[in-house]
């Protein structure tokens, strides 16, 4: 997948679909991510993966056709997140009713472990928010009606992020 | 030869950059997420203390610090900089001058360096930082208080990596060079912002400058 991110010479903005995308490295990931779960606690697993879902929600329905298969439109997301640098998604495990995704390598997974070390919860709130994201809008689904959980994660230790998928 | 800011950005952002063998694992990422995670804290730091604010202006300014110390130090120890910067350097302010260039490049709008005093004070102003931009978006005008952590974390990077550590000599970009440059001494750079269109200024405006010369 051809990502045509635009850069705006004048403004100095990229942009792809409509959003502002900024070049960000691991460090500052992983660090906004421990400095928002540190002030917040528990709070802070929904606000991070929520707002991956509201963001990636928004690019995925302007670049995913409508009429695309589902099977097209996983395609497309692995692709994207791939090319955005947060590692690659396997979504072949998915269905109508949910399922599983897998990430042999997660940009926030590998990148907590490299910096902090092993933690005990996993650490992929952004891939997860992203997974609900591709699923809602390969099956046409509201927010409401898709959940994810990271069942098991790099940064634990696992040998890959492993995303379970229910749609109610 | 003077920075050539418009050939900087020009080459920077046509550039494929994904990371290097530095470590420097790069993303091109959504500002709006940065935005909603940010600000969100911000607010729930502000309901759940009156100090809240001060505390996660503190905690994010400090994320900025070490994306700076990363990002920016890994930048300036690249091969990019090397092919496209290093040429344009003639002296330290150059270092200062190509690395806003290349800021340019990211995506974060922007920035223009209103003044550079070496090794006193670095003003940048921007009328566009997404910080800014996302803040005005989606929350009310602020009262007081600017919210562009990142860059203010960020100019005094600049600053600390330039003038009280020295990037120029190469040094491996430890923990122990994190804490000497960034936490220790009267002379390592404090930014503050000091106008933020989320405050009504027309622009925001960054300054870096040490410590014992805030007071």
């Amino acid at each position: 997948m051809g990502v045509a991110i635009q850069f705006d010479a004048a403004t100095n903005v990229a942009t792809l679909s409509g959003q502002a995308m900024v070049f960000h490295c691991h460090h500052y990931n992983s660090t906004l991510q421990r400095t928002i779960e540190e002030g917040m606690g528990a709070e802070a697993f929904h606000l991070l993966t929520i707002a991956a879902q509201e963001a990636a929600r928004k690019q995925l329905k302007q670049l995913v056709s409508s009429g695309t298969s589902p099977k097209e439109a996983f395609s497309q997301a692995a692709a994207l997140f791939a090319e955005l640098g947060f590692g690659s998604l396997d979504f072949s495990g998915l269905g109508p009713r949910g399922g599983v995704v897998i990430s042999p390598s997660s940009h926030y997974g590998m990148s907590w472990l490299v910096k902090f070390g092993e933690r005990k919860d996993p650490a992929c709130e952004f891939p997860a928010g992203y997974v609900a994201a591709a699923v809602m809008v390969a099956f046409h689904l509201e927010p409401e009606r898709v959940r994810v959980r990271e069942a098991s994660c790099v940064a634990c230790g696992a040998p890959a992020c492993r995303f379970e998928v229910e749609v109610l | 030869m003077a920075i050539d800011s418009a050939k900087v950005v020009s080459a920077v952002s046509g550039l494929r950059l994904v990371g290097n063998e530095d470590g420097l694992y790069l993303t091109r990422h959504y500002a709006d997420y940065y935005n909603r995670i940010s600000f969100a804290f911000l607010h729930h730091m502000e309901r759940a203390d009156p100090g809240g604010f001060a505390k996660a202006r503190k905690a994010l300014i400090e994320t900025g610090h070490l994306c700076g110390f990363n990002t920016f130090g890994g930048i300036m120890l690249s091969q990019e900089w090397e092919a496209v910067v290093a040429p344009m350097i003639e002296t330290r302010e150059d270092w200062v001058r190509g690395m806003v260039a290349v800021v340019n490049a990211l995506g974060w709008g922007r920035w223009e360096t209103k003044s550079l005093r070496p090794a006193e004070e670095l003003n940048v102003t921007c009328a566009n930082s997404y910080e800014s931009e996302g803040y005005l978006r989606d929350y009310p005008q602020r009262p007081d208080g600017g919210v562009c952590f990142l860059a203010t974390g960020g100019v005094s990077a600049i600053m600390n990596l330039l003038y009280h550590g020295d990037i120029t000599t190469r040094p491996q970009r430890t923990e122990d060079y994190y804490q000497k440059i960034f936490a220790a001494g009267d002379n390592r750079f404090e930014g503050r912002e000091i106008a933020c269109r989320a405050s009504g200024a027309p622009r925001c405006e960054w300054v870096a400058r040490p410590v014992q010369r805030w007071s």
